[in-house]
């Protein structure tokens, strides 16, 4: 009876504890978010619905910004903009890692050297590899520009760094600079499918692109799900590349959300006009976000 | 077959490579031999422009400002990350799920979204332009991640472990700072990784809670973008200054690639 009342003792002291203890672990990192992010996220809300220069005093505007913002064409070829970003990027990022992952998993040698190699960029700030980009982009021929005016979208042969045509180069800059990303994660799926299995599908007459479409891929599915909610949620955040890429002469037509938030702010000292972009934005970003966590989670996990 | 997947694969190595090569070829060239023949070797191997830039550029005390900022958010945030995605993974809280719901809300948000009204806040609480102005926000945003991944690390640790600590007379702080953290270690480096790139290579909160006033506490990225605008035609320095600027980042990754190259992947699949 002893040693059970002596164990029931400091069980009952953690019974109680659990219902204060826990809380108070989480506190300290609930009291900093809520102090940097949710204050001023709520600050931000509250401003898109005033006027203020970021100097004098606030007036209240109603919804005026926002009605504003619904027939700013500004703001229009800003999300265009994002979206072209998300569709090549989707490609450039997302669909050349996962094929490089698949051609990586065949090598029988180099595995590491090519993983290593290919994911260097990965490590570079997005700043740095803008400078480097504009630099470089500017010294190299534009050869999709006959592309792009046989299809209308430019009169004349442009460069790299021609406003119409930024977002394309930043897309493929941002393809440089993530694909690594992707790589290495599908890399870390595609390890786990045993290679018994594509062994008994090659003696079974399987080209390696039957292999790679009808085993690999719908194995992928999950971390597919993730790599697509991470790159679309990833093109509605974009700043660095053409805030940097595009220098201090950024056009309208090469601008997106994020750049323009911080032009009305910073330029134009619009704070309250800026905020209303950036709660669309956050409104946008997070609506998608959800929609497509919910597709995650309804994808059923395929092991083997 | 394999000669075609192993050319693909070499010459995707070559462009993700060349450059950085070409960006070390440059950085010992003049202007002059950049702006004539971008693409040729520089005609002999000079550290001039580097030193010119380390000193122009003022690299040593936004390496030292870079150093500090991240050091102390990597720090802080695995402290008070591992303490609440211990008590979200051990513990029945009432509203225990809403909150963490609120927390992977923020994991998408975008920062332009907060990015000027921090700034005031920075203002109100007068730590802007200075360190803790970065600290903060670099914590409390990339808290969502932290929960994350301590969360599901803790919560795969077997039922035994608690219940023996317990029996051991551990009180709640001791079961995790005894217990559970130093089981911890992978959790730990995949944090620490992932945040310390994140906010090292940071730059829209860097370049306005630290603004214009106070350029010496500026971190790396905004410092070399106003470094980049200023000196747009001395090529040579800013060849050098990009160098100076990745090459721990490129020396570092070369070094632990094993371990970042699994924190990378192992942070999404959790």
């Amino acid at each position: 009876m002893n040693a059970a009342s002596a164990i029931q003792n400091p069980r009952s002291k953690i019974q109680k504890l659990k219902s204060v203890g826990p809380v108070l672990m989480i506190l300290p990192a609930l009291a900093v978010f809520v102090l940097f992010v949710v204050v001023p996220f709520v600050e931000t809300v509250r401003l898109s619905f005033c006027r203020w220069d970021g100097i004098l005093e606030k007036t209240w505007a109603g919804v005026a910004n926002y009605r504003r913002l619904a027939g700013d064409t500004t703001f229009r070829h800003a999300l265009l903009n994002n979206c072209i970003y998300w569709w090549i990027t989707l490609v450039s990022e997302v669909s050349v890692g996962l094929l490089l992952a698949a051609l990586i998993v065949r090598c029988r040698r180099n595995k590491t050297f090519f993983r290593l190699a290919l994911s260097v960029p990965l490590l570079i700030a997005l700043v740095a590899s803008a400078v480097l980009w504009r630099q470089l982009l500017g010294r190299i021929p534009c050869f999709i520009s006959p592309l792009l005016v046989r299809l209308g979208v430019v009169s004349e042969p442009v460069t790299w760094l021609n406003p119409t045509i930024l977002v394309v180069s930043v897309s493929l800059v941002s393809g440089w600079a993530y694909c690594g990303f992707y790589m290495l994660l599908f890399s870390a799926a595609l390890e786990r499918i045993p290679d018994e299995l594509r062994e008994a599908a090659r003696v079974d007459g399987a080209s390696e692109w039957q292999l790679f479409r009808y085993i690999e891929l719908p194995l992928l599915r999950s971390i597919g799900t993730v790599a697509f909610l991470l790159c679309t949620t990833g093109a509605f955040r974009a700043f660095d590349l053409f805030w940097v890429m595009a220098g201090p002469m950024l056009e309208p037509q090469s601008e997106v959300a994020a750049t323009f938030v911080v032009k009305e702010a910073v330029t134009r000292l619009e704070r309250g006009y800026s905020a209303a972009i950036a709660v669309v934005v956050v409104a946008l970003v997070v609506t998608m976000g959800y929609l497509l966590s919910r597709l995650t989670s309804r994808a059923k996990e395929l092991e083997y | 077959m394999k000669v075609v997947r192993y050319m693909i694969l070499v010459a995707a190595a070559a462009v993700m490579v060349f450059p950085l090569a070409w960006l070390l070829l440059s950085a010992m060239k003049t202007t002059a031999e950049i702006q004539a023949y971008p693409f040729a070797l520089p005609g002999r191997i000079s550290l001039r422009n580097f030193i010119e830039a380390w000193r122009v550029g003022r690299f040593a005390g936004h390496f030292l400002s870079s150093a500090v900022v991240s050091v102390c958010s990597v720090g802080g945030l695995l402290l008070l990350g591992s303490m609440a995605g211990f008590a979200f993974a051990r513990f029945r809280i009432r509203g225990g799920n809403l909150l963490f719901a609120v927390f992977m809300i923020a994991l998408v948000l975008p920062v332009e979204s907060i990015v000027f009204s921090l700034r005031d806040l920075t203002e109100t609480l007068g730590i802007e332009d200075r360190w803790p102005a970065l600290i903060g926000p670099y914590i409390a945003l990339e808290m969502p991640l932290a929960i994350y991944v301590f969360r599901s690390f803790f919560a795969s640790i077997p039922r035994e472990m608690e219940e023996c600590a317990r029996l051991d007379g551990c009180n709640l702080w001791q079961m995790y700072w005894r217990v559970f953290l130093p089981m911890a270690a992978q959790a730990i480096s995949v944090v620490g990784i992932l945040v310390f790139l994140a906010v090292w290579n940071e730059f829209l909160l860097a370049n306005f809670l630290i603004g214009p006033n106070a350029e010496q506490f500026q971190t790396l990225p905004a410092a070399f973008n106003r470094f980049y605008g200023r000196r747009t035609s001395d090529l040579n320095l800013i060849f050098a200054g990009l160098s100076i600027y990745i090459a721990p980042a490129v020396a570092v990754y070369l070094a632990f690639s094993r371990t970042i190259t699994r924190s990378l992947a192992g942070a999404v699949k959790g």
